[in-house]
């Protein structure tokens, strides 16, 4: 054991290994996309901060961890150890994934409408292999991104929401992402796959926490495909422990007249980059991304969105708000690229930050890139400080200086928060901040 | 219950009121007259607590204690209520919640249990009703795109709700139609007290009509020049500021 630790070759031998171990199931189409996402891999190096991509948000405190595959490993988790998880209460369909592996016994997918499909990817390689085959791996474009790589030749596991035409999900379903319960340095590489037939309509919450304080990495792909007319109303809610790394994308696919809305919450983790691709493959579509991030004293939150119209009349939004506390670091880069043919698009972009102190930083990169000529584009952005006039009035009024920023806080990032359509969701975002408000701002 | 000696208080190295002196007894209703810049906005958030006036010289002594020693929630909390000149918009923040969390932290600062839910609501709609508030304006956030009159009736819906024993009204009558004078007067009429103490401040003799004051005050220069009974209101009213000011320059 004289050799120094590497995190490349640590990495290229993790992929080897993990190639060999055997998922259970196994497609041609699905073993060549491993092949070519293992070699590229195996032919590229990380990122540095000489990538313009990964400028403000270093990778080495990620590399440090000899991270493995969890691979197979049995739940302990009770329904009991979730009796208070207020999410988990909600009257919604819940599938459950402990370390990136679904859990039936703790998942409740009793009556679900006809036509609609939610279960572990496993199970859909038996069920679904031909939609599997025509939509696993078809959003989004060439992959080089080296940990998405890794999740391609990698994923054993992850889950399927099919909701074929015309159907509608009477309840929101939740995908409930849980580590727990593992020594240090595994990391979990869930695959997630959303189809909604023409004209279905579904409320989906995907949600990342955990459970115990192990050092753990996750790296999750969700691809979402948008038929004509479908509509997705999206929540992602990551509020993982600061023991977690946490890198996910989100490659979305659609079609005319489909519209998806998106909201992000991102609270938790050491380090965590979610990049958010969407690309209008058909007229008349509509995008909005909203999402909230409050980023504490030794975290580091990324959000790259990549919109891009390539066809006409097509509409996206997407609205960022930040908040900010001791030397937390958080980056924004928003894409959007209009092509030639995308006449009548009409796009704009947003991100707004609140500095709480000093020594916090955030770097916004807003870029649009347009070759069209009649469109509507523009993007705004900001970083501002609590105005010490708005937290004498509150305390004017009998509140302490911590009610008072939390009251603030709520106000800065209520907009988007409002814009959650389901109101349960609203609720228990609501509290979620106001308890991570409270907590930080009583250690300070 | 007030007292202030010798006050002397500088922003940014500017001396905005000298040696000023005023004495607020428990039941008493003072008025504070005098021209434009003359301090007396400074006087009222000195007395709120509020940063960024540096007192050079003197005391404030509120209830036998040194209220400079209080930050400003501690002297809400004590009974202090200030209702402000130009009240800021605080976009997005409930104005529901708000009220709850400043009602409830001055019940469990005092040892009273805090309002639930129902008991809070009971208490809003009563004061609203006192005060002629509109409920639908308090599912707005605060003061946010309020008219300037909506803003200061609210104020007084704020003073209504949390009963202070010194209210400090700063210009609220300014910007007032009459019927909204009237119900602000009603406010403070309603809260007058043996045991409470008001300062307004204001450039009307009209508001003085309504609430009687035991004592008028002119403050010019940065100081007391002249007090009186509520019959000096009347004497401004017609010869306006200079004379005192060429009196208190001689
Ligand atoms: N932060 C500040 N920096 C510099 N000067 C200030 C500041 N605050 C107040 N002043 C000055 O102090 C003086 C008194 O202001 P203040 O607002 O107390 O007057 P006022 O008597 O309330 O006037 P008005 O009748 O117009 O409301 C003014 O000359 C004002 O410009
Ligand atoms: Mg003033």
């Amino acid at each position: 054991m004289s050799v120094a630790y590497e995190p490349i070759r640590h990495y290229r031998e993790a992929l080897a290994q993990g190639l060999k171990g055997s998922s259970g199931y196994s497609y041609p189409w699905l073993e060549k996309q491993r092949q070519v996402a293992a070699s590229r891999f195996l032919h590229q190096s990380f990122p540095t901060r000489k990538d313009e991509d990964w400028r403000y948000s270093g990778i080495d405190r990620v590399l440090v961890h000899p991270f493995l595959p969890a691979g197979e490993n049995v739940s302990t988790l009770t329904e009991e150890d979730l009796r208070h998880d207020v999410l988990y209460q909600l009257d919604a369909y819940h599938l459950v994934l402990i370390n990136g592996i679904p859990v039936p016994a703790l998942s409740r997918l009793d009556g679900l409408p006809a036509g609609v499909h939610i279960m572990g990817m496993r199970e859909a390689m038996v069920q679904f292999p031909d939609l599997l085959a025509a939509r696993l791996g078809k959003t989004g474009q060439d992959e080089t991104q080296m940990f998405m790589l890794l999740n391609r030749a990698l994923f054993d596991d992850g889950c399927l929401v099919y909701i074929e035409a015309d159907c509608v999900i009477d309840k929101p379903i939740v995908l409930n992402h849980l580590t727990t319960g593992l020594p240090d340095n595994y990391m979990f590489l869930p695959r997630n796959l959303v189809v909604l037939g023409a004209g279905a309509n579904a409320a989906l919450i995907e949600r990342f926490g955990s459970t115990g304080p192990s050092t753990c990495f996750n790296i999750v792909l969700t691809e979402i495909s948008l038929e004509h007319g479908a509509v997705l109303d999206h929540y992602r809610i990551q509020e993982e422990s600061r023991h977690t790394f946490h890198m996910s994308r989100v490659s979305l696919q659609q079609a005319a007249r489909s519209r998806y809305e998106g909201t992000s919450i991102t609270l938790g983790s050491a380090w965590s980059r979610t990049e958010f691709n969407a690309r209008f493959d058909e007229q008349d579509a509509v995008c909005l991304t909203n999402g909230i991030y409050v980023v504490d004293d030794g975290q580091l939150m990324d959000f790259h969105v990549d919109i891009e119209h390539a066809v006409p009349s097509c509409v996206s939004r997407e609205r960022f708000k930040g908040i900010l506390l001791g030397k937390g670091r958080a980056v924004f880069d928003g894409h959007v690229k209009v092509l030639q043919d995308a006449q009548q698009t009409d796009a704009h972009l947003s991100n707004t930050n609140l500095l709480l102190e000093p020594g916090a930083e955030v770097d916004i990169k807003p870029q649009l890139e347009i070759y069209a000529d009649d469109v509507k584009c523009s993007h705004g952005t900001s970083i501002a400080q609590l105005e010490p006039e708005q937290l004498f009035y509150l305390q004017s009024r009998g509140l302490d200086i911590k009610q008072a920023k939390q009251m603030l806080c709520l106000g800065f990032v209520s907009e988007v928060l409002e814009t959650c359509k389901a109101q349960v969701v609203m609720e228990y975002v609501g509290s979620l901040l106001q308890r991570e408000f409270l907590k930080l701002f009583s250690d300070g | 219950m007030l007292s202030i000696k010798g006050l002397k208080i500088a922003v940014e190295n500017k001396i905005i009121l000298h040696d000023l002196d005023l004495e607020v007894g428990a039941g008493e209703v003072h008025a504070i007259m005098g021209p434009n810049g003359s301090g007396k906005s400074t006087l009222a958030h000195v007395l709120a607590g509020r940063d960024g006036y540096d007192v050079t010289e003197g005391d404030i002594i509120y209830d036998g204690k040194n209220l400079l020693e209080m930050n400003v929630e501690q002297r809400a909390r004590k009974g202090i209520f200030l209702a402000m000149q130009y009240p800021v918009e605080l976009p997005g923040v409930s104005t529901l919640s708000f009220l709850k969390a400043s009602v409830n932290a001055m019940r469990s600062s005092i040892g009273e249990q805090e309002l639930d839910a129902v008991a809070f609501m009971k208490l809003i709609r009563s004061k609203a009703k006192l005060v002629g508030m509109d409920e639908d304006i308090l599912k707005r956030p605060i003061n946010t795109g309020f008219s300037g009159g909506e803003k200061k009736r609210n104020e007084i819906f704020q003073m209504a709700l949390l009963e202070p024993r010194l209210a400090i009204l700063d210009e609220t009558d300014s910007g007032l139609d009459i019927d909204a004078l009237r119900v602000v007067a009603d406010g403070v009429n309603s809260l007058r007290a043996d045991d409470r103490g008001m300062i307004l401040i204001t450039h009307y003799q009209r508001l003085l009509k309504y609430i009687e004051p035991d004592f008028v005050h002119v403050l010019a220069g940065g100081r007391i020049v002249k007090s009186g009974d509520k019959t000096l209101a009347q004497e401004l009213e017609n010869r306006g500021y200079s004379w005192l000011e060429a009196e208190s320059a001689a």
